[in-house]
């Protein structure tokens, strides 16, 4: 028989738990071990604990809507509660903040769910339909992603030889990675973000690899 | 300054300077977010620069998403038509098809038409785009919006000229350093330019906004940016332009904000106190 390496060993552990709890109780809960301090346990408030327990499905269930929204909210709650939606509790932070709203103090995602619903419902059905089927993104902007999709429609660029004029340059990589450029250094570095900044003004402002090529526009 | 607003249309006002990296995407991200969450107003904002910041800085990680599914954007702007989509054949422009939705609260919203990478590329083979085709398009499809917001390429082209076109008022940011002043005289030429050709067209300096966005020196300047402040303040008196009082101040906040990261936002959560005396000076 084969031993069991470790990574087996802990997915075995992690599937036993979701089929038991369901992957989004055990995101949070997983959040929550990250973001408590000991004393945060106690001070949870009673709606959240309620509220992972029976799922944001059933919050939504108990709310007044059309149809619509009902079929969509419903839709969106089932994703969140299975982990799909809004996965993480820094991805249900970041659409309260867009929205101004406060979000500093969340606990858990649930909670923040309930946070959501009045934005939620004073959205359109065709706008909630586009948010879930943005939902599932998570975390801040990865340029990886990005790079990748830049580079995916640079090939389909690449593969219509009309699309490209022979008095044009061929993209080349410093212009398919041109976005890249942008990034941030150290936004994710744990320095201290007011203090061991790095100087955005010592930094050479990059070489436009592609200025407009229209007739008589400037290439800078 | 405030024009009338209401059935005359939005106020449309150009983000630009033609010197880079001044924090002008920054501006028109944060700017639209505050005017449609704060000020109640129903906003659009277009990214007219093929680096697409304002687009990410909006859009955030479905960015990625929208570039795979080869959503609708500025491309076809300047085209005026959307491509063949798979039977049917190219079909008419219209606002939905070029537009993503950021906030939506209610009737109003936040709308961005995005750019692509390949914006410019696009374009190379067509006879030289018509400048005026977003202004004819913005006119047809965004009369009832409040505020329009345009972010422009640091590099001068037709769609600099298809800005001005767009544009009621433009908006100058500025880092306070040996060369701020530079874009100055060339921005100034673009817009008199402007003017000369176009006599019936409105278009003001809403005034230049001095954003901090170097760390060396910190926020309250030392002798650089005493020296940088004082020929911006030349240069502004020259051109009759306004500088606003509320500056914006360095904050490792600003890229985490536009990267979607709302962990730490810094001092870049003072970011409302320029908003909001540019809009009172707006009179929106
Ligand atoms: N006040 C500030 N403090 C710290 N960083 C800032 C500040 N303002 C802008 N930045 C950063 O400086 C960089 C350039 O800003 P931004 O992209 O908004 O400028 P831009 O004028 O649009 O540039 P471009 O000319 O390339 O279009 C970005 O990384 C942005 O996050
Ligand atoms: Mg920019």
């Amino acid at each position: 028989m084969a031993k069991l390496n470790r990574d087996e060993i802990l997915r075995g552990l992690l599937q036993t738990l979701v089929d038991g709890w369901g992957k989004g109780a055990i995101l949070e809960a997983l959040e929550a071990l990250d973001t408590a301090t000991p004393g945060d346990k106690h001070r949870r408030d009673k709606h959240s604990v309620e509220d992972r327990f029976r799922g944001v499905e059933a919050l939504v269930a108990e709310m007044e809507m059309s149809p619509e929204h009902r079929r969509l909210m419903t839709d969106l709650a089932r994703r969140f509660d299975d982990g799909r939606a809004f996965p993480r509790i820094g991805d249900v932070r970041g659409f309260l903040l867009s929205h101004q709203q406060n979000a500093t103090d969340l606990k858990g995602r649930t909670q923040g769910f309930r946070r959501m619903l009045p934005i939620l419902t004073r959205m359109s059905p065709k706008g909630l339909e586009r948010l879930i089927a943005r939902s599932h993104h998570s975390g801040p902007a990865d340029l990886g992603e990005i790079s990748d999709a830049i580079r995916g429609a640079g090939e389909d660029l690449r593969g219509k030889p009309q699309a490209r004029a022979e008095t044009v340059e061929p993209v080349d990589t410093q212009e398919v990675n041109t976005p890249a450029e942008n990034a941030e250094p150290n936004a994710n570095s744990s320095v201290a973000p007011e203090q061991g900044a790095v100087p955005q003004s010592n930094r050479t402002k990059r070489r436009r690899g592609q200025g407009y090529d229209i007739k008589g526009a400037k290439r800078s | 300054m405030a024009k009338a607003v209401g059935k005359s249309g939005p106020i449309t006002v150009c983000v630009i300077n033609l010197k880079g990296g001044v924090g002008k995407s920054t501006i028109t991200a944060l700017l639209s977010r505050y005017a449609f969450n704060t000020r109640g107003k129903d906003v659009l904002a277009i990214d007219l620069d093929p680096q697409a910041n304002l687009s990410q800085g909006l859009m955030h990680q479905t960015y990625s998403t929208f570039l795979s599914q080869k959503g609708g954007s500025i491309v076809e702007v300047f085209a005026d038509y959307m491509p063949p989509q798979g039977g049917g054949g190219p079909q008419p422009l219209t606002a939905e098809a070029v537009t993503e939705l950021i906030l939506e609260k209610d009737e109003r919203r936040l709308d961005l038409i995005p750019s692509r990478f390949d914006f410019s590329d696009a374009l190379t083979n067509a006879v030289r785009p018509d400048p005026r085709i977003l202004a004819k398009f913005l006119s047809k499809n965004f009369k009832s919006k409040d505020l329009i917001l345009i972010d422009c390429s640091p590099t001068e082209s037709v769609f600099t000229t298809a800005a001005y076109h767009a544009s009621d008022y433009v908006l100058i940011p500025v880092k306070p350093e040996f060369f701020a002043t530079i874009g100055f005289p060339l921005l100034a030429e673009s817009l008199a330019n402007f003017r000369r050709n176009n006599k019936g067209h409105a278009i003001d300096v809403a005034g230049v906004v001095i954003n901090n966005a170097f760390y060396d020196g910190g926020n309250d300047g030392g002798p650089e940016k005493g020296r940088a402040m004082r020929a911006i303040t030349q240069e502004c008196a020259n051109n009759g332009w306004h500088i606003f009082s509320k500056q914006m101040y360095h904050s490792r906040g600003y890229p985490k904000l536009m990267r979607g990261d709302y962990s730490y936002p810094g001092d870049a959560a003072l970011f409302w106190t320029f908003a909001s005396e540019f809009f009172d000076h707006l009179g929106l």
